[in-house]
């Protein structure tokens, strides 16, 4: 009898993902018993997503570039600081969670199981080196946030909200595919790595060269889908619907999320594959993006009345800023890029939790997400004040916060590579830094109303559960530790660019 | 005063600043006794009087004198201290009238206010052996060996000092009883806190002078001798080294005493102290003639000479003058500098930050909530993509 050979299965490398399956699992399994109403589904999902952290920290020990499943699955430092990243937002929005979820007409078990799955998803995404594995967790992460985009089934701004992420999705989702199957074509390997030696030999002119369109087309593709994802202009109209309408916990998630591993593919996309073929278009690409999606998302943000919206389009012009990062394709460039991103995630998620405290969620409906609702709020719930405006701050860009470091290394990325005579680099800063001083307006306009404009009548008191509390407390303390101590973190980008790039080298070599 | 003192070896290389110095001085010192003759408010009469003082001093720094003017400015300190604060109580006294047409025959009233005032006044007016004669001599003498013209100008000066400040005594305290009905039962003389400094002040203003005894003089009277130039002989080290180095007018010193100045005599000296005794006897007595009993004399000079005494009770009108060439621009400016901030500065950051937030409005437009314009939208920018990469 012949044995099945099975292939050797380095199972701590796919532990994280393991147990966010796993767990999530269990919770479906726990939404078909009564206990769905109980506090089991939310502590199993903190149990869950603590397990995978820890998993998670212990591959952060082992070596440098550690791959499995014959290299589809990667785990090196870029992938374990943003699956890190997501595990960590996941985290916080299950505690911000369960305050809302109390109020509103979901079902509590399954909304964490696809929390968990999409967690999951935005990991597989994260650590894949091959194209169609990178496909696998985008769809994975995207059809659990359509779902939940539209858990709240009852409420006509959320079923608004699901449809169009769906139909734009998709629409995207097109676009990378199309774009993967054009650098199949081209360079025969789903591979990023060997993709990387075959793009380098068909622009050298070796080959056929109508599979140099054919690649081109391939990239541009790609570009546009996973600007879909990042929320960059002109791929950004989905954000402010979308985000508007889904239940609030929920957008923040997705806000960080999604554009976390999105960037982190485009990232190695550039960086691995295309790390020095066809770098002046992609860079002029990726730069005229960053500039459209900074003055798009400042300018518009300056004239919302809605925090959700404000929040959307800010996040836009936050894509701009990263994309200015990712564009400029050296170290400082990349490294500022992720801890900036560190910061974002805080900002994001500590703004729209405490959006979703304050605003009126009844079963009917989310309302309260005007920005009258904040008139008085320092008196009525200092803390809550004080934590928004720390958040506000941050994304303003203010010392000494988290958002100030991430900018600061950002537009010295950029100026690096405008004073070596890259020009678009040089309008990029000066436009980011303008706009920069722009969306002081609006954040600061969510501070002034919380502590200066008197509101109609008493201004009954947010109740703040205490874990709800505890996830925003968090936020803001973190963004305080990055802006003082950036170094711990910064270090863990550190050259992660070059380790990017050497695995090309690897490759080649 | 101190602050000329302390730079003169700034200027002392200079014969011309010396000369504008202390011509700037003897003018200041004329020009502002004659204001001083001709106001009516006691505290008015005063700050002239402290102006043309002030001349004196600035005088004698001109031609080198420093110690000498600090002198002066000293037994100044004491009996126009006396007098400020004299006059205060006098105010005090009338519930707040400072007008001396307003007052008369108060010296029943205010005994002690009127003896330390008048002692003040007898210092000021240059009466030996009082503070002032021996500053204000001190300083005549010096300049009447440099420049005999400025010495005219001050000596004719001390007269007026000494009619001026008579004129306030006689018709603040003395003539007629012109204080108003409502103020008289007001009328008390001041409590011990206010006398008291009145009264120190008052022995200060009588002995004082004998801080700068000249050495001429101090020979001629018996126990004077230890007193001789204390003053100068402590300030000597502060300007040894100004003299040193200067020549001419830079070297003088009390009563020309000095490298290269003779020509000095004893003889000389008391003469001209007597003519200084005998100027401020004549003008107490002039103003005791024009304001001792009731003022129709005055008043008939004072319309004969028209529109000059007019001029000069309006003080030269020079507030006006001021105001017109100075401070009137100066408002037009201030004015035009906030129309400036308000219409141009005002309106080009306003216009920026107004054109963001247009600009911000017409953008959003675009974000209609068609999922239809929405993907279209995006199919553009695939396609712009895909036209710039292959073109490039």
């Amino acid at each position: 009898m012949n044995e099945i050979l099975t292939p050797a299965i380095d199972w701590a490398m796919v532990g994280p993902i393991l147990t966010l399956t796993v767990t999530a699992c269990v919770v479906l399994l726990v939404a078909a018993t009564p206990a769905r109403r109980g506090p089991l589904p939310f502590i199993l999902t903190l149990a869950g997503l603590g397990a995978a952290t820890g998993s998670l920290l212990a591959l952060w020990e082992r070596s440098v570039h550690q791959s499995a499943f014959g290299n589809m699955l990667v785990m090196d430092r870029a992938a374990l600081y943003m699956g890190g990243i997501v595990l960590f937002s996941a985290l916080l929005s299950v505690l911000l969670s369960r305050q809302y979820l109390e109020r509103v007409p979901a079902p509590a078990a399954e909304y964490y199981a696809l929390l968990l799955l999409a967690a999951m998803g935005m990991l597989v995404m994260a650590s894949s080196n091959n194209l169609l594995v990178i496909f696998m967790g985008l769809e994975i992460f995207s059809v659990a946030l359509y779902v939940l985009s539209g858990i709240t089934r009852d409420w006509l701004r959320s079923l608004e909200a699901a449809l169009k992420y769906f139909l734009l999705g998709a629409f995207s989702t097109g676009f990378i595919l199309y774009g993967m199957a054009f650098i199949y074509g081209a360079t025969g390997s789903l591979d990023l790595l060997a993709c990387c030696r075959q793009a380098r030999d068909l622009l050298a002119g070796q080959g056929d060269s109508g599979m140099a369109l054919v690649l081109l087309l391939g990239l541009a593709l790609m570009i546009a889908g996973l600007a879909f994802k990042v929320a960059a202009v002109p791929f950004h109209w989905w954000v402010p619907d979308v985000y508007e309408g889904s239940p609030t916990p929920v957008t923040a998630f997705m806000a960080v999320g999604t554009k976390g591993v999105a960037f982190l593919v485009l990232l190695r996309l550039v960086t691995t594959t295309f790390g020095d073929v066809l770098v002046a278009q992609w860079t002029m690409v990726l730069a005229v993006l960053a500039l459209l999606s900074m003055l798009v998302g400042n300018l518009v943000a300056l004239v919302q009345r809605n925090i959700k919206r404000m929040l959307a389009f800010s996040s836009v012009a936050h894509a701009g800023y990263l994309l200015v990062a990712v564009a400029a394709g050296t170290d400082l460039g990349t490294s500022a890029m992720l801890f900036y991103f560190a910061a974002y995630m805080l900002t994001t998620l500590g703004a729209f939790g405490v959006a979703s405290l304050v605003a009126e969620t009844t079963e009917k409906g989310d309302q309260g997400y005007g920005m009258e609702r904040y008139a008085g709020l320092s008196r009525s719930n200092p803390g809550l004040a004080l934590a928004m405006s720390v958040f506000m701050l941050s994304l303003t860009g203010v010392p000494p916060l988290a958002g100030f470091v991430g900018k600061y290394f950002i537009f010295q990325a950029a100026l690096q590579r405008g004073l070596e005579g890259s020009r678009i680099f040089l309008v990029l800063s000066v436009v980011g830094i303008l706009l920069s001083v722009v969306s002081a307006a609006y954040y600061l306009r969510v501070i002034v109303t919380m502590y200066m404009v008197n509101p109609e009548g008493e201004r009954p008191r947010v109740v703040t559960a205490p874990d709800t509390g505890f996830a925003i407390a968090v936020a803001a303390l973190g963004l305080f530790y990055l802006g003082l101590y950036p170094t711990a973190v910064y270090d863990m980008t550190r050259s992660l660019h070059t380790t990017l790039q050497a695995l090309a080298a690897l490759w080649l070599g | 005063v101190f602050l000329l003192a302390r730079i003169f070896f700034i200027y002392m290389p200079s014969e011309t600043a010396l000369l504008i110095v202390s011509c700037v001085g003897a003018f200041t010192a004329f020009f502002a006794a004659t204001i001083a003759m001709t106001q009516f408010d006691i505290k008015r009469i005063l700050a002239f009087s402290t102006l043309s003082q002030l001349g004196y001093m600035v005088m004698a720094m001109g031609l080198g004198g420093v110690d000498v003017a600090m002198f002066h400015l000293t037994t100044h300190a004491f009996f126009k201290a006396l007098l400020f604060l004299g006059a205060g109580s006098v105010i005090h006294a009338l519930a707040g009238e400072q007008d001396i047409r307003r007052m008369g025959r108060l010296t029943r009233a205010l005994p002690w206010t009127f003896g330390t005032f008048a002692v003040a006044a007898v210092a000021i007016a240059g009466i030996p052996p009082f503070a002032g004669f021996f500053s204000k001599d001190s300083i005549l003498a010096a300049v009447f060996f440099e420049q005999p013209i400025l010495w005219g100008a001050g000596a004719f000066t001390a007269g007026l000092t000494a009619f001026y400040i008579w004129r306030l005594v006689f018709l603040t305290f003395l003539s007629t009883d012109r204080v108003e009905k409502e103020r008289r039962g007001h009328l008390h003389e001041s409590p011990w806190s206010m006398l008291a400094p009145l009264v120190i002040l008052a022995f200060l203003a009588t002995v004082g002078g004998f801080l700068g005894v000249p050495a001429f003089l101090a020979e001629s009277v018996p126990g004077l001798h230890a007193a001789a130039e204390w003053l100068p002989g402590y300030l000597e080290p502060v300007f040894r080294d100004a003299r040193v180095a200067g020549t001419g007018m830079g070297a003088l010193g009390f009563h020309g005493q000095a490298a290269g100045h003779g020509g000095v005599t004893a003889a000389g000296e008391w003469g001209l102290m007597a003519l200084s005794v005998l100027l401020a006897v004549a003008g107490i007595a002039w103003a005791w003639l024009l304001h001792g009993r009731g003022g129709e004399l005055a008043a008939r000079m004072a319309a004969g000479l028209g529109s000059g005494y007019r001029l000069v009770r309006d003080r030269f009108r020079i507030d006006e003058l001021y105001d017109r060439i100075i401070l009137k621009p100066f408002y037009f400016m201030c004015r035009a500098a906030d129309a400036f901030d308000r219409f141009v500065i005002d309106l080009m950051v306003n216009t920026v930050a107004i054109a963001t937030e247009i600009t911000g409005h017409v953008l959003k437009l675009f974000q209609t909530g068609s999922v239809r314009a929405y993907a279209l939208s995006m199919f553009i920018g695939v396609v712009a993509l895909l036209a710039f990469l292959v073109m490039s």
